[in-house]
């Protein structure tokens, strides 16, 4: 069998079995042991290989990064940080049209910087923008899809698990791929903005609910506004932890791990200042620090496994003189990439697709004379949208559990979240178009 | 209501899944969980002392490293018996609205698999543990600092071996369990 059929085949089975609801380290792992054994017809080196990956494949400084980050987020989100910002965000914009959405937006933004995981986001802001949306005459549906379509913020806007597996699965410096989201990240926050302001001026239908609005018109209930110095306690404790992260990362006066360790700690002083550890609070933070990162971590040890076997087998040049010959050019290729990962998106989580996808489209990317730290940024939206998108839109799920009212269905979440999918997928135009975008900074 | 604690993640636990290793595993994990504490106020104080007071820790790094991988295995079986390895059951959601039998069959496979794997990389680790214990191997620079690498080369043998049990005396309980996979989104 031809390198490239071989390929074609162990992908195939791997994305088959991660369908059939095996776990995603454990299809991994089978397939890479699978393959190894078959192409060299040894199983002892599959059991070498498979030991390496689980001993040294993770054992690097850079992969401590992932424990704290989850820890700062988790830490952050029980000090109630993310109410503080919406609150800030939503006295400065009250008398703009659409305030509330773009409030929810750039409270997003804020917390992005503090945060990893896009799920922690939605979480946080489906809990405390939507009854406020919809309690100021929005409709659920646009407040959900606003809360969902932000969180993939928290993706992009450093720190970033989802920049750190790639960063890992590519071998590019994570430090650099943190500084080259920041633009991107921004960019796409300010046209999310935008476009909740452009809708609510011209498509007010989409965004309000009518009859409640012009009710609420009529009374003025205005909500409390905070005074300067309101704003000013809630806003210092997360601008401080974003100057210490973002700062110390942007400077290079901290490696990303000891970004996520100084932030950790941070995120720790603050929500002890808060009172909010008591009564088992920080030890259920802590187990749940755990248990989030050791999901990911396996995931990487099984990633490193499968990425040796495709070396192995010669798979990633295999498919790159495949699509050299095919005459498809550096942008078609990206074209290519991006419509796979897109249609993926729509059945896998995002860090099933990065683990699957990276080993296979760097080496390719690298012989087109692609930037690996621009081609990563490209992988990292084009994956987020996933988070979007129907079937399997992880984002939109967790609002809607979090949100717990039936009266709020998935689809029309989904329907709400379409106007922020439309306006990532420009922002990767415009990123695939101008690399500056990303590299500007780094 | 915004005052209790954000506990959502990508892996929420799976409801209803019961497991008689649970208590053992959550002892390996609270070990795991708490070596990520340490972990944390270690790097602090090493940035505090390199900036600050001119003495740096040294080994923070190579200790920090090192850890990952025996934090992964030390809480493995935790997250085997929780049901929070991640997954996507998207699916299987479909199938086991048509089929309860096919759904079963596929939540065994899947089980089965991973313990073969687990126990097979336990199997490999022996070995290389004793070759550890007797050539005394270490990292870090001889005369500054020095950790020997059994400890972390034993803590793969012990979470492997217990992912795979883990795994295995899941079964009783996933074949007794109703149809459940709606919960967990």
């Amino acid at each position: 069998m031809s390198e490239l059929a071989m390929g074609g085949v162990l992908i195939g089975v791997l994305v088959l079995l991660v369908l059939f609801g095996l776990h995603i380290a454990v299809a991994l792992t089978a397939v890479a042991f699978g393959g190894v054994w078959l192409i060299r017809s040894n199983v002892d080196l599959a059991m070498n290989l498979m030991y390496l990956s689980a001993y040294n494949g993770i054992a690097d400084y850079i992969f401590a990064t992932i424990p704290l980050f989850v820890l700062m987020g988790l830490l952050v989100s029980i000090s109630n940080v993310g109410k503080d910002t919406f609150d800030v965000a939503e006295t400065l914009l009250r008398r703009v049209r659409g305030g509330l959405g773009v409030a929810t937006v750039a409270a997003n933004t804020v917390f992005a910087a503090v945060t990893g995981v896009s799920i922690a986001s939605a979480a946080v802001f489906t809990r405390v923008a939507v009854p406020e949306m919809t309690r100021h005459g929005y409709r659920t549906s646009f407040a959900a899809g606003t809360v969902a379509g932000s969180s993939v913020l928290g993706m992009m806007i450093p720190p970033s698990l989802l920049l750190i597996i790639y960063g890992v699965l590519a071998e590019q410096s994570i430090g650099t791929l943190f500084v080259a989201g920041i633009i991107p990240g921004f960019v796409m926050a300010l046209m999310f903005a935008a476009m909740i302001m452009l809708m609510a001026r011209f498509t007010p239908s989409l965004v309000f609910d009518m009859k409640r609005h012009a009710a609420l018109a009529a009374e003025r209930s205005g909500a409390r506004v905070l005074s300067t110095l309101e704003m000013l306690t809630k806003v210092v404790p997360i601008a401080a932890l974003v100057a210490l992260v973002l700062g110390g990362l942007y400077s290079g006066f901290f490696t990303p791990t000891e970004a996520g360790g100084v932030g950790a700690f941070g995120a720790f002083v603050i929500a002890i200042l808060r009172r909010k550890l008591g009564s088992g609070n920080l030890w259920r933070v802590l187990t749940e620090t755990g248990a989030v990162s050791v999901g990911i971590l396996i995931l990487l040890v099984a990633a490193g496994f499968y990425s040796r076997m495709l070396s192995v087998a010669g798979v990633p040049e295999a498919i790159s003189d495949l699509v050299k010959d095919a005459g498809l050019g550096s942008y078609g290729f990206l074209a290519l990439y991006v419509l796979i990962l897109l249609l993926l998106g729509m059945i896998l989580d995002s860090s099933s697709i990065l683990l699957i996808m990276t080993p296979v489209a760097v080496p390719i990317a690298t012989s087109l004379g692609f930037n690996l730290i621009h081609f990563g940024i490209i992988t990292v939206i084009a994956v987020e949208i996933g988070l979007l998108t129907p079937p399997f839109g992880i984002s939109v799920f967790t609002v809607k559990s979090t949100l717990n009212d039936p009266k709020v269905s998935v689809e029309s979440i989904f329907a709400g979240t379409l106007p922020y999918v439309a306006v990532m997928l420009f922002v990767l135009l415009l990123i695939a178009i101008f690399p500056a975008m990303a590299l500007a900074l780094t | 209501m915004h005052n209790e604690p954000d506990f959502s993640s990508e892996t929420p636990a799976v409801v209803g899944l019961t497991n008689p290793l649970q208590s053992a595993a959550n002892a390996m994990a609270a070990v795991g969980t708490a070596w990520i504490f340490l972990m944390m106020l270690l790097i602090v104080a090493d940035v505090l002392g390199r900036n600050f007071f001119d003495s740096p820790i040294t080994g923070v790094a190579e200790f920090a490293a090192r850890s990952v991988a025996s934090i992964v295995f030390l809480q493995l079986a935790a997250a085997v018996c929780s049901g929070r390895m991640t997954r996507s059951d998207f699916l299987l959601r479909i199938i086991g609205k048509r089929s309860p039998v096919a759904f079963k069959t596929l939540e065994v496979l899947n089980v089965v698999i991973g313990a073969l794997l687990f126990f097979a990389l336990a199997a490999i680790s022996w070995p290389e543990l004793m070759e550890a214990i007797k050539i005394h191997e270490y990292f870090g620079v001889q005369g500054v600092f020095t950790v020997v690498t059994w400890p972390f080369r034993a803590l793969i043998v012990l979470g492997s071996a217990a992912a795979g049990v883990a795994y295995i005396t899941c079964i009783p309980s996933l074949l007794r369990q109703p149809f459940n996979v709606g919960e967990s989104s």
